[in-house]
């Protein structure tokens, strides 16, 4: 296996294939919490 | 406390303590005492990270926030997962590219030795302070409930930190924060099944939000703007994310905890980490304070929850004035606990009508309740001049140690401690880090061996842990300690951001345009905080957090404006 190779492999997240998908996945947990927050506001206010 | 409970305590204590040590045994290279031997896996560093921002202030007034002003405050953390993915972007490859030690070296090679050293320097400042509120936040609690004296509260904390720091740097820092992170969520995961357990029989969980959603403390997302609204979503996606990019990607305290990757995918994904856990965390943080709030819906609590300044207060010539105050305050409570009776039996119901006029009397009693506590407030600050009238980072342990049972008040205690050690140890570690490398070896003492800065590292440490200690001890408290130690981070750390953001996106900009930029904003900044402090701050009237932005928009700004002038 090459140096780089190795070295592309090391910098891949687990679980997707690219960080940007990591990224999105971590924005979009953020997006579903705010609106789970929204949602348990109105409710019980 | 009983004896048990002391077990607990400085059993959980000394066992971290003894553990760091024995951890770190083979520390023997600044690689290693600076950089954990960079070979930590993302999870510690994600534990790490997080470890190092829970502080004891964290578990001391987040619930006391939550019990009198909701869970608003979470929105404050809505910026934290913005500025992981940012400084997971920009940040990181650049320090690992440059192999770079603290944050701050990376600004020599980009700008000049001055620049690199007015960053340096202001972290020292800020975070020197900071480490002195992180140690005194759990002494003037201990202090407090136990009967302890405060300095010699201080000096205990920064000592059993200070063992395993200046001893064994970040790798020791690095596994304690582990066993730290499993005391501290474990303890508070532990303590939110007990509040709930606590209810008074027939008052079940759906119950007890219902309450907390009518008397408006569930209120968790507010979309309004508003630039004086300390806490609403705006200001947490816009001010806390610049509030955030500054500590995590630019405060050594942080930047130390990253850099001790194995690789960079292993740095990113800590970050990533503390971006996905990081607000539920505090939403369970919060959500203990809420519940603590409705246990005492049912149960009478104090007019005052700090119960040594109460004391004092029985001994003066208001003693009669503040019992009788309290009786007063013990009637209400009487009459509000049937009213959130009459309030949950129309919401069983479902009739809509008898809710509302529940509602509206609860929340009318409360607001007398209100004013009582503010009263005893007020005669406390004339009876005793100059003592503390706040008694919000009181609320959650008076509630533990009235009401949990023995042990689980110990490791409430181990909680609130292991939380002030994770982050005073982090903070020490890079005020050491940052003195030596940025200081001392840079302008002090070049070409010596790696064994000299070692020593120099450790000395330097266990002398910024004396600083700490002696901080400490002559703080006097804040309107609130988090709100304190966030304070000083929107002071301070705009300017330096600014500094970063400009030698990571305007390539065009050299070193004095920025230098010069830096100091006429860092000067703005506190003259504007000071004009808000006075009330004449006109245009310039806003919530600290908002400093972030400006702080850092002024050193861009001001760099270009600067820039072009000496161009012409």
């Amino acid at each position: 296996m090459s140096e780089e190779t190795k070295a592309a492999e090391e910098g891949k997240p687990p679980f997707f294939s690219s960080w940007s998908k990591m990224y999105w996945f971590v924005m979009g947990t953020l997006g579903v919490l705010i609106l789970l927050f929204y949602l348990f506001t109105e409710h019980y206010s | 406390m009983s004896s048990i409970d002391w077990i607990v305590l400085f059993g959980t204590l000394l066992s971290i303590v003894a553990y760091g040590v024995w951890k770190s045994r083979g520390t023997k290279n600044m690689e290693d005492y600076l950089k954990g031997g960079t070979d930590v896996k993302w999870y510690a560093i994600g534990l790490s990270i997080m470890a190092t921002q829970a502080s004891a202030i964290t578990f001391l007034s987040t619930p006391g926030q939550a019990y009198n002003d909701g869970m608003g405050f979470i929105q404050f953390y809505f910026g934290l997962p913005i500025a992981m993915i940012i400084i997971s972007v920009f940040f990181l490859p650049i320090y690992y590219k440059l192999k770079v030690y603290t944050a701050y070296e990376y600004l020599e090679t980009r700008f000049d030795m001055k620049t690199r050293m007015l960053a340096a320097f202001i972290f020292l400042i800020q975070r020197g302070l900071g480490a002195g509120i992180t140690i005194y936040a759990p002494s003037i609690i201990l202090s407090s409930l136990l009967g302890w004296d405060l300095k010699i509260t201080n000096v205990l904390i920064g000592t059993l930190v200070i063992v395993y720091t200046v001893s064994g740097g970040t790798k020791a820092v690095t596994q304690t924060q582990k066993t730290q992170m499993a005391v501290m969520m474990g303890g508070m995961i532990v303590a939110g099944i007990l509040v709930i357990i606590s209810l008074p029989t027939g008052v079940g969980f759906n119950d007890a939000l219902n309450v907390a959603g009518k008397m408006g403390k569930l209120e968790v997302v507010d979309f309004s703007f508003d630039l004086k609204n300390r806490y609403s979503f705006w200001s947490g996606m816009t001010g806390a994310v610049f509030l955030f990019m500054s500590y995590f990607g630019t405060d050594q305290s942080q930047v130390q905890r990253y850099l001790s990757g194995k690789s960079l995918a292993e740095s990113r994904l800590g970050l990533m980490m503390n971006g996905l856990l990081k607000v539920p965390m505090q939403f369970i943080i919060l959500f203990i304070g809420v519940m603590v709030f409705v246990y005492y819906q049912y149960n009478q609590p104090p007019v005052f929850f700090n119960d040594t300044v109460k004391q004092q207060v029985y001994d003066t010539e208001y003693g009669d004035d503040f019992k009788s105050l309290e009786h007063e305050y013990e009637s209400l409570f009487d009459e509000k606990l049937d009213a959130v009776n009459d309030l949950n039996a129309a919401i069983k119901t479902e009739n809509e009508s008898a809710i509302e006029d529940a509602q509206v009397l609860v929340n009318s009693i409360q607001d007398e309740s209100d004013v009582l506590r503010d009263e005893a407030k007020e005669m406390i600050a004339t009876a005793i001049p100059g003592a503390e009238t706040n008694d919000k980072d009181y609320i959650f342990m008076t509630f533990v140690m009235n009401v949990l049972p023995v042990g689980i008040v110990g490791l409430l205690f181990a909680v609130i401690f292991s939380a002030a050690m994770s982050s005073t140890s982090s903070e020490l570690n890079a005020l050491g880090g940052t003195t030596t490398i940025d200081f001392y070896k840079r302008k002090v003492k070049q070409g010596e061996s790696d064994l000299h800065y070692l020593k120099s590292s450790k000395i330097f440490t266990l002398a910024w842990g004396i600083l700490a200690i002696i901080i400490a001890s002559t703080l006097s408290l804040f309107e609130n300690l988090i709100q304190a130690v966030n304070l000083i981070g929107s002071l301070f750390y705009p300017t330096v951001l600014g500094i970063f953001i400009v030698a990571f996106f305007f390539k065009s900009i050299k070193s004095n345009a920025v230098f010069i930029a830096a100091i006429i904003s860092q000067l703005l900044i506190i003259f504007i905080h000071y004009l808000n402090l006075q009330g004449t701050a006109g245009i310039f009237t806003m919530g600290f957090l908002w400093y972030n932005a400006l702080g850092c928009a002024m050193v861009v700004i001001f760099s270009f404006l600067i820039k072009i002038f000496r161009d012409k």
